[in-house]
């Protein structure tokens, strides 16, 4: 070997092996940062000085009102004042979650630093304080007073009641539900109803939906565009959403309330009017890990009309349930004060029959629960029957002999779930309820148990399982809950076995979610909440301007595939995020939603300290149009990979869903060699991959072309050497050329040993099985429109 | 990833000196997590001590940044601000000299990390920790340049055009700093390991 290649070699492995970054903590950072640069700043420049000396006097009535005012903290920090008890620093607690306000008074004067406190209202709601803001809150709970001293505050309600009352700058508004942003400008108040009901001054003025008013001494000031028209220009940035005020808006007596609409009618299937009682179900479009809540109301109408009334904003899915007709779902609408009128034409329906069995016996079941996921007006799923909605009417029972009909479905894709007590829910493959299979059945195993143990332990509270999807097949999301006992402990039982994630119910949804793979007749075990033992790994996503990114969703991974865990959480208003508990490894950082959008945006190494990372989002973007190539057609929901070179190989970097368009993109994407692997989400085709590119991340957005051709089926049947079905089998594929391919979310065989590849490239396979010390190796020979259905029997090597 | 080009130290210095809003903040930021471990592999990995000459470091600095002359980059500035202040920090009897820093090792392991540059390393003393730390005080030796260029390549595995993306060389400027990495590593890596083990003619 030559000298540069020996050191070469031994850099690379000393780095790779034997770097282990030494930073410093996030509490010195952080204080290093609070105490240098404010002290720096508290130092005026000499020539002010004597402008202050000079000034002194004419400013004692600012020195009384200095004094009443919370005291400046070199350090930065937000401060609090409860009754008649002195100023003081917010704890950290308060700091991370919120003070608390039930009664009495309480001042709040947020920090430079800060880029915002909450304070929680009680149960009703909660305000919250923007950077540098000062506030006031006194009185009963359910119906506070605040006065916003300066600053910009936002006030949210959960539900609609006694009005809350709001002071500025001589003007006065109330509060009756909703949401509402204010800021004061000195003698202004600029007010921004984002949702429910408020009013202003003394005749009770309704305040206008998402349009932004300004009062001055209690009355409207002239709108931004009368200002912009006669030359003057505004001088602080708008509320975003906000248009000019209307200068004629009614008083409340005139308007009904709330405020918001969906409007229409409901029609038959011959387009008559429906005249019979029906349910609708409004479900507003959330952000995971939040979901929806369905509301449901019920009309009966002569013509068949409804005004479904919401309090909050937003975009809705709308369901219409008939009796005797197929529910009917109407998705992104978004309910508003004058809303267009709806037309909802039912349809009669098709029906899918079926049978269900239990998975080991082959024995029918009776007395099990089917349901149509994509009917269900809904977004989560109790795995017990018993915890389904009323207003599921896509559902049948199973007879004695295990059969069942499901009437009155929507035409198009479904995915039938069947569940019981004692059993492991299963689901079906997509079907077409206008072309059913002849042979439909479900079976029933009886799944796992799932233990979790809650750090620190706490006793009564709730956890959730929540299945995940990898195939995104499953339009609604199934869960199990379980309460903690004295330690801290729940279990799950009978989960079907597959990925879960594990969250506490009880608000605290957006910071570490556990990851757990629950496994047929055995029993996992998981941790939710802090390790002891392990550090945290704190950073900031900034974008590529250096601007913070607030609200990010990220995903935390080991690179280590035996311990799959995975943490999520979500930046706050500065772009910062932690993760606790962190175990020394490596690990994958992930940009996006939780689970269907992602890419890869760091890859820490946690070692023996706390880690800090500062993450600028790079700048590269690859797109496309995905497309089916026997017809050039755009192909919808297609999901997609996007790999980056390392080396000799292709490494996992992200994953999307093209829309319903079939158009797709991956960004933040630093400069390297990619390439994107395209794969149907139901059609019979061959996934595609691109030619190998390469990304400039400071240029434009890169077009990718992606045609997908027909592929072949491959099923599997994994038994092991004691010829039972063999769980957990590794499935190895590679292509003539040696290449390995991967074609769904695992390359395992599932609970019954099945594995099961819809649509993959026709010709020569090297096939090799293996589970610990047994293997098993073939050639394929897969050919277009003729299934290859193996039995692999595992072989002791 | 790339990460943002930063202005040159000059536009630091007087965003320093005009005591500009967000100034110190850069200059923490920028460089508080070399010099973090500039400090730490020379005073023995001591957490309080090690952050009350950090600290220090940066006080001074901002203090006296109008003596900045610009003929090193600002990290070496500070670098040589710090190496005061752990002198300071010996003379009140609390810390230790680098070789001191890094623990007690086997002198056979010295050894082999002494010929990195002629002969490829076994696995066993790769996992080492004496090599770790080594690894550590070496590159928090190396100006940041040379230390990024290394990280770039070999940890993140960057290739060499990517490299000269991300710093804005040409390619064959970005291949030559790489090169004079290597050589400083080596050249500082086998020193501190000559000197660990008791190897020094």
């Amino acid at each position: 070997m030559k000298p540069e290649d020996v050191l070469d070699a031994n850099l690379r492995a000393l780095l790779t092996r034997g770097y282990e970054p030494v930073l410093p903590s996030s509490a010195f950072r952080a204080r290093l940062l609070r105490e240098l640069e404010p002290a720096r700043r508290a130092r005026p420049a000499p020539f002010v000085r004597y402008a202050l000396a000079a000034s002194l006097l004419v400013a004692l009535g600012l020195v009384l009102r200095l004094a009443l005012a919370p005291v400046e903290d070199p350090l930065g920090h937000s401060r609090v004042r409860v009754g008649a008890l002195d100023w003081r620093p917010l704890t950290p607690t308060e700091a991370a979650r919120g003070v608390e306000y039930s009664s009495g008074e309480l001042e709040l004067a947020v920090a430079p630093t800060r880029a915002a406190e909450r304070v929680w209202i009680g149960a009703h709601g909660e305000l919250r304080l923007d950077s540098g803001a000062d506030a006031r809150i006194s009185g009963d709970v359910a119906a506070p007073r605040i006065e916003l001293r300066a600053g910009r505050a936002r006030l949210e309600r959960v539900e609609a009641g006694a009005e809350w009352s709001l002071g500025c700058a001589g003007s006065e508004l109330a509060l009756a539900s909703g949401a509402l942003r204010v800021e004061r400008e000195g003698a202004l108040l600029v007010a921004f109803l984002e949702s429910g009901t408020a009013s202003y001054g003394a005749e009770r003025r309704p305040l206008p939906l998402r349009r932004e008013l300004r009062l001055r001494g209690g009355r409207p000031e002239a709108s931004t565009s009368a200002l912009e028209s006669s030359g003057q220009m505004p001088t602080r940035q708008p509320f975003p959403g906000g248009v000019a005020p209307r200068e004629d808006a009614p008083s409340v007596a005139a308007l009904p309330t709330p405020a918001l609409h969906l409007r229409g009618r409901l029609l038959d299937p011959q387009g008559a009017p429906w005249t019979e009682e029906f349910t609708l179900v409004a479900l507003r479009e959330e952000r995971l890990p939040e979901v929806g809540s369905a509301l449901a109301r019920t009309f009966h109408d002569a013509e068949g009309g409804f005004d479904f009334t919401l309090t909050r904003g937003g975009r809705y899915t709308l369901f219409a349930l008939g009796s005797g007709c197929a529910t009917l779902r109407r998705a992104g609408l978004e309910p508003a004060l004058d809303a267009p009128a709806l037309e909802l034409r039912l349809e009669t329906g098709v029906s899918l029959a079926g049978r269900v069995v239990d998975a080991g016996t082959r024995a029918p079941l009776a007395g099990v629960t089917v349901v149509s996921e994509d009917d269900a007006p809904t977004q989560i799923l109790a795995f017990d029957p018993a915890g389904l909605p009323a207003e599921l009417h896509a559902r049948a029972q199973t007879d004695a002999q295990g059969h069942f009909v499901l009437e009155h479905l929507s035409s198009g894709l479904h995915t039938l779930r069947a569940s019981s007590v004692g059993y492991a829910a299963s689901w079906s493959a997509r079907l077409d309820a206008r072309t059913p299979p002849e042979d439909l059945e479900l079976a029933l195993g009886h799944g796992g148990a799932l233990t979790v143990q809650l750090e620190p332990p706490q006793a009564d509270v709730t956890l959730i399982a929540s299945a995940v999807d990898y195939g995104f097949q499953r339009p609604c999301i199934s869960f199990a809950h379980a309460q903690t006992d004295s330690a801290g402990q729940a279990r799950f039982e009978n989960l079907p076995a597959g990925p879960f994630v594990v969250l506490r119910n009880d608000g605290d949804t957006l910071t570490n979610a556990s990851f757990a793979s629950v496994r047929e007749d055995a029993l996992t075990q998981v941790q939710l909440g802090t390790t002891p033992s392990g550090h945290a790994l704190d950073g900031r996503i900034l974008d590529a301007q250096g601007a913070p990114v607030p609200g990010a969703d990220l995903m935390l991974q080991p690179e280590n595939e035996r311990d799959a865990r995975w943490r999520s959480t979500r930046t706050d208003a500065s772009g910062r995020f932690q993760f606790e508990g962190v175990r020394p490894g490596e690990y994958g950082l992930y940009l996006g939603d939780l689970g269907r959008h992602f890419v890869e945006i760091d890859r820490p190494q946690v070692g023996t300290l706390d880690l800090v990372r500062e993450i600028v989002l790079a700048g590269g973007e690859l797109r496309g149009v995905v497309r089916a190539a026997p017809t050039d057609a755009a192909l919808p929901r297609a999901w997609l990979i996007v790999q980056q070179r390392e080396g000799e190989r292709w490494r996992f970097a992200g994953k999307t869903q093209a829309d319903t368009q079939g158009r797709w993109r991956f960004e933040h994407l630093p400069s390297g060699t990619w390439r994107v692997v395209a794969y149907a989400e139901n059609e019979r085709l061959a996934p595609a991959a691109s030619s190998a590119i390469a990304l400039d991340a400071l240029a434009a957005p890169q077009e990718v072309s992606l045609a997908l051709g027909p592929g072949a089926e491959l099923n599997l049947r994994v038994f092991d050497t004691a010829g039972a079905p063999c769980e957990g089998a590794r499935i190895e594929l590679r292509d003539e050329h040696g290449e390995s391919w991967q074609f769904g979310a695992s390359d395992r065989s599932d609970g019954l040993g099945r594995y099961h590849v819809n649509g993959m490239p026709a010709g020569e396979w090297k096939l090799r099985v293996s589970k610990d010390a047994a293997a098993f190796e073939q050639t394929l020979h897969l050919e277009l429109d003729v299934p290859s259905n193996h039995e692999i029997h595992l072989e002791s090597r | 990833m790339p990460a943002p080009l930063p202005p040159p130290d000059r536009e630091l210095q007087s965003a320093l000196l005009e005591r500009r809003a967000g100034a110190a903040g850069e200059l923490i930021e920028r460089h508080l997590d070399a010099l973090y471990a500039f400090v730490h592999f020379r005073l023995g990995a001591r957490r309080e001590e090690v952050e009350e000459v950090v600290q220090e470091t940066f006080t001074a600095a901002l203090a006296g940044v109008g003596a900045f002359d610009g003929r090193s980059s600002l990290y070496t500035w500070l670098c040589g601000i710090a190496k005061n202040k752990i002198r300071a920090s010996r003379a009140r009897g609390r810390s230790r000299s680098l070789e001191q820093a890094l623990e007690e090792s086997d002198p056979e392991i010295d050894s082999i990390l002494a010929e990195v540059a002629r002969e490829p390393l076994p696995l066993e003393v790769l996992e080492r920790k004496e090599t770790r730390e080594l690894v550590g005080a070496t590159l928090s030796s190396l100006p940041s340049e040379y230390r990024e260029a290394l990280l770039s390549k070999y940890v993140e595995g960057l290739s060499t055009g990517e490299l000269a993306l991300r710093t804005r060389k040409s390619a064959k400027a970005a291949e030559s700093t790489l090169t004079r990495a290597r050589v400083a590593f080596a050249r500082v890596f086998e020193l501190l390991a000559k000197r660990r083990g008791g190897l020094e003619e």
